[in-house]
């Protein structure tokens, strides 16, 4: 077989495979379970960490996902279902968690964060980058999922709803809250004026 | 509509979330308007900023998630044993007693006696091993488990194809 030829059978066996996991999984093999979680664990504590903006909190909730997973298995009709699953219950999971969180960060406790950043280099990509995903917090719970799904994992508008539990409508309003939200905070950490 | 009632639009615009039906609209607001394409390309560097966030964080964070979730599912799994033993060793007691009874019943040229099945207990070290073997019927010592230590149970009859290994705690 060929280079080409190998590459093809990999992303077929790779389709296959969540597929035969999850029967076995189905029949109580924990083995092929710890697979599936082996398999998704990055995705799911990276939107989890993005979301809730610390490691104790994020570990928390992907753990809940993953219960929960091993415990509905017999409601998936087919892999197909199984990515918009595990997005939505990891969403639902996050935006729970906020809700029964304490206040967020201050405007002041933000600007103080901030003040670490020189304004002059903070228009580099890294610097900008991070007084973005601080400026997370600022965030309602559905903004800050909807931003952390649609513009940080790179999903489309309609599986960002599909894992919100909402419309494309109501999601889109989200992100353009959110992001004119952010370019608000970011605009007035740059100048300094908090 | 003026600029301010544009923000939203071009904030959905810079991501290319703005609806296809609101483009052309919005292009054209942005070629006439210099505030808004800064505007425009401001939310683009934050989209852009954004998308390289999507880096994996925290491997060992999420590794660690793994372990616990099937730590707790294993755990689940060995205390639900007793209950599942319990249950099958009730049902091949009745199987048993009940065969004895029918057996009683028959007339002489009927040799098969199933007794009641004994229960050893024999003292093994973790991690268990289960293993079927065709051996005589034994009695083995019952001995007082260590620390740290399973129980492996054996409930024999005197028929060689039924013999029930567990482990219990």
């Amino acid at each position: 077989m060929d280079a080409v030829g190998y590459t093809l059978k990999l992303m077929d066996d790779e389709r296959g495979g969540l597929e035969v996991l999850l029967r076995r999984a189905r029949r109580g093999d924990l083995d092929a379970f710890e697979q599936i979680v082996r398999a998704h664990e990055k995705v799911v504590f990276r939107i989890a960490y993005r979301v809730l903006g610390n490691v104790a909190d994020a570990q928390d909730v992907a753990q809940e996902v993953f219960m929960k997973l091993h415990r509905s298995l017999a409601t998936f009709d087919a892999v197909r279902d199984f990515r918009p699953w595990l997005n939505r219950v990891t969403a639902n999971a996050c935006t729970d968690a906020l809700r029964r969180r304490k206040p967020p960060l201050t405007l002041e406790h933000a600007a103080g964060v901030a003040q670490g950043v020189d304004p002059e280099r903070a228009t580099g990509l890294e610097e900008r980058r991070e007084l973005l995903l601080r400026g997370l917090d600022q965030l309602s719970p559905k903004q800050r999922a909807a931003i952390v799904l649609r513009d940080i994992e790179g999903l489309s508008t309609a599986d960002v709803a599909e894992a919100l539990g909402s419309t494309e409508a109501t999601v889109r309003s989200h992100i353009a809250a959110g992001r004119t939200k952010l370019k608000g905070l970011l605009t007035e950490w740059l100048r300094g004026r908090l | 509509m003026n600029c301010a009632d544009r923000e939203l639009q071009i904030a959905l615009y810079a991501g290319g979330d703005l609806p296809a039906g609101e483009i052309t609209e919005v292009e054209q607001h942005l070629a006439a308007c210099p505030d808004c394409r800064l505007s425009m390309a401001f939310y683009a560097a934050n989209c852009a900023a954004l998308a390289e966030a999507a880096v994996d964080a925290g491997e060992v964070a999420a590794a660690a998630v793994r372990r616990r979730v099937m730590s707790q599912l294993r755990g689940e799994r060995r205390r639900m044993w007793p209950a599942w033993v319990a249950a099958a060793a009730a049902l091949l007691v009745t199987i048993a007693a009940a065969a004895r009874w029918t057996a009683a019943r028959e007339t002489a040229t009927l040799t098969y006696t199933p007794a009641v099945p004994t229960v050893a207990a024999v003292v093994v070290p973790r991690p268990p091993v289960i293993a079927a073997h065709r051996s005589l019927r034994k009695v083995a010592r019952l001995v007082k488990p260590k620390p740290q230590e399973g129980v492996l149970v054996k409930l024999e009859t005197e028929d060689p194809n039924i013999v029930i290994y567990w482990v219990a705690d």
